[in-house]
């Protein structure tokens, strides 16, 4: 009997015990998803009101003038391509040394543990960087500057999800192509490349999603400027300096289209998320 | 009976196709993977046009043998292989070695280019390894890195390579289509296509079969026997009813030896050393 009895303590607690945990995980999964819901609510109650084509066609105004946000838009779109192109080729070109020339080299840990030093510095950290790398060697604010800071942002992400993708690939398809008769780095750029496509992909994409928010790389780089630019070498317009500084202006018309800019921003986020981890789906498929 | 089974306690037993025959000739080789000896002192003379199966149990050596004949094994720092591997007049070990008595040299020199090697012992491997792009682009893939031919004799190529390989009628309507999306069945066979499209002399299979139901299996080794015509096959297997099938000869290796090497007929039928007879009637263990 006695036997019995502890025998059912034991399971009840364990039971218990589970009951517990499992709890405190759905718990802070609630939070997380939450609080992400609530953001989202936020940014739709309060800029989807303010949503127009003249967002797009006009540029941002002086404070009680109508106006859109064309620069800061067009601004940040040209700002995280370019800075996109560099970390691609850089990133891409980085990850594939680590995963297939790296094998067991003292050089590709250190670089390994580099990026992902990189991968989590705080973001303001790269904007003084090349502040003092660009700006004050040019003596001036640049969206050129500015596209650097947003690749040194991306970078690691394309370096490391690089290296995770091609890892994922058999060493048999390695062989295969050079029982054929492929050098090594043909191997990799036609076969291993090729097959880990979607993968690169989802990595650029994340890493797009990254830098489209990012601020403070901006604030010492290509500054903001509230008129439509293009130039490389002149300070330009960008979301997420605008909101910036629209949000803390005591202007209602200017923080309600710091409300419009951060939904926009966030949507792009969600969709280059939503995008690229559907593309890393499929590739697991295949 | 008595006699039968002191003469089956020979340690090893080497019957060679003659001399003259050879494509492929391994004499006393040691592979090492790092410090870990993996072959010792394996011989393997392979004969032209014939298909010689490479058996024995989990870790013997036998895929570590065929891996290192077209060297494949380069890839991996730390594996490397001493001794002879005697092709087209040259020791592919060591290109600078003057060898006598070797197969004679039938193309032109290799001396060492893993590229050329490769296009003269093409490979295929245990799980089907299509490259992600088309049916036709698989075959092309190989045969452009060798030779430039226009686009209708690259079709001739394709055509060819898919029909000795059995595989034709079931893609011809579908040649661009991805190479991943055939059955498994499929995909080896595409592999072997992929890899006579290169015109090698000499095809390695490594447990071609193993990843394959019994009916792709049976198309695979329909294919092999067609291919002995033109070409020379060494194939690796766990199977031993495929081992007797298709080769003409069977070498049975044991812990990084070569214990038994016979014209196939002979060694299924009557095992001359004790360890392969306890492993072909399934007692080895």
């Amino acid at each position: 009997m006695r036997f019995d009895r502890r025998l059912f303590d034991r399971h009840a607690r364990r039971k218990l015990v589970n009951y517990g945990f499992v709890g405190l995980t759905m718990a802070a999964t609630a939070v997380a998803v939450i609080a992400l819901l609530l953001i989202l609510w936020s940014l739709l109650a309060n800029g989807l009101g303010g949503v127009g084509l003249h967002i797009f066609t006009m540029d941002q105004p002086p404070p009680e003038m109508p106006g859109g946000l064309r620069n800061a838009i067009l601004g940040s779109l040209e700002m995280c391509v370019i800075g996109m192109v560099m970390a691609v080729v850089t990133g891409i070109l980085a990850g594939t040394w680590l995963a297939e020339y790296g094998e067991g080299k003292r050089l590709a840990e250190v670089v390994r543990f580099l990026n992902d030093v990189l991968l989590s510095a705080p973001s303001i950290l790269i904007g003084l960087f090349v502040y003092e790398l660009l700006v004050r060697p040019l003596h001036g604010f640049s969206a050129g500057a500015g596209a650097v800071a947003l690749a040194f942002v991306a970078t690691p992400v394309v370096t490391r999800t690089t290296e995770d993708i091609l890892r994922l690939q058999s060493n048999q398809l390695r062989e295969a192509g050079m029982a054929i008769g492929a050098g090594k780095s043909y191997v990799i750029r036609a076969i291993i490349w090729r097959a880990s496509r979607p993968g690169l992909v989802t990595g650029a994409l994340l890493g797009f999603a990254r830098i489209s928010g990012e601020t403070a790389p901006l604030l010492f780089t290509s500054l903001g400027n509230p008129n439509m630019s293009f130039a490389l070498t002149q300070p330009m317009g960008a979301l997420p300096t605008t909101i910036y500084q629209f949000a803390l202006s005591a202007f209602d018309d200017w923080r309600a289209l710091a409300w419009v800019g951060a939904l926009l921003i966030a949507m792009t986020v969600l969709a280059a998320n939503i995008i690229g981890r559907a593309l890393a789906r499929g590739s697991h498929h295949s | 009976m008595n006699f039968d089974a002191k003469q089956a306690d020979a340690a090893s037993v080497i019957v060679p196709p003659p001399m003259e025959q050879r494509v492929l000739d391994v004499r006393g080789l040691d592979f090492f993977y790092g410090k870990h000896q993996a072959l010792f002192g394996v011989d393997l003379p392979v004969a032209r046009n014939k298909i010689t199966a490479l058996i024995g149990p989990s870790g013997c050596g036998k895929s570590t043998l065929l891996r290192t004949l077209n060297k494949i094994y380069d890839l991996y720092p730390g594996q490397r292989a001493e001794g002879q591997i005697l092709f087209n007049g040259e020791n592919l070990l060591n290109p600078r070695e003057v060898v006598e008595n070797a197969p004679p040299a039938s193309g032109t020199a290799i001396q060492g280019d893993n590229a050329r090697l490769r296009a003269r012992i093409g490979m295929v491997f245990q799980r089907p390894t299509p490259f992600p792009m088309s049916i036709y682009e698989n075959i092309a893939f190989g045969v452009r890195l060798h030779r430039n031919v226009s686009r209708a004799q690259m079709d001739e190529i394709v055509e060819t390579s898919l029909t000795r390989a059995a595989l034709w009628d079931e893609v011809k309507d579908k040649l661009d289509k991805s190479g991943l999306s055939l059955s498994g069945g499929q995909q080896q066979r595409l592999c072997v296509a992929r890899g006579i499209a290169v015109e090698p002399e000499v095809l390695l299979l490594d447990e071609p079969a193993s990843a394959l139901d019994p009916l792709s299996t049976a198309k695979l080794e329909t294919a092999l026997i067609e291919l002995k015509q033109s070409f020379t096959i060494v194939i690796v297997t766990h199977n031993l009813q495929q081992a007797a099938r298709i080769s003409d000869y069977t070498g049975f290796m044991l812990m990084g030896k070569m214990v038994e090497f016979r014209p196939s007929g002979e060694a299924f039928v009557r095992p001359v050393t004790a360890a392969m007879r306890d492993y072909v009637t399934g007692r080895y263990g």
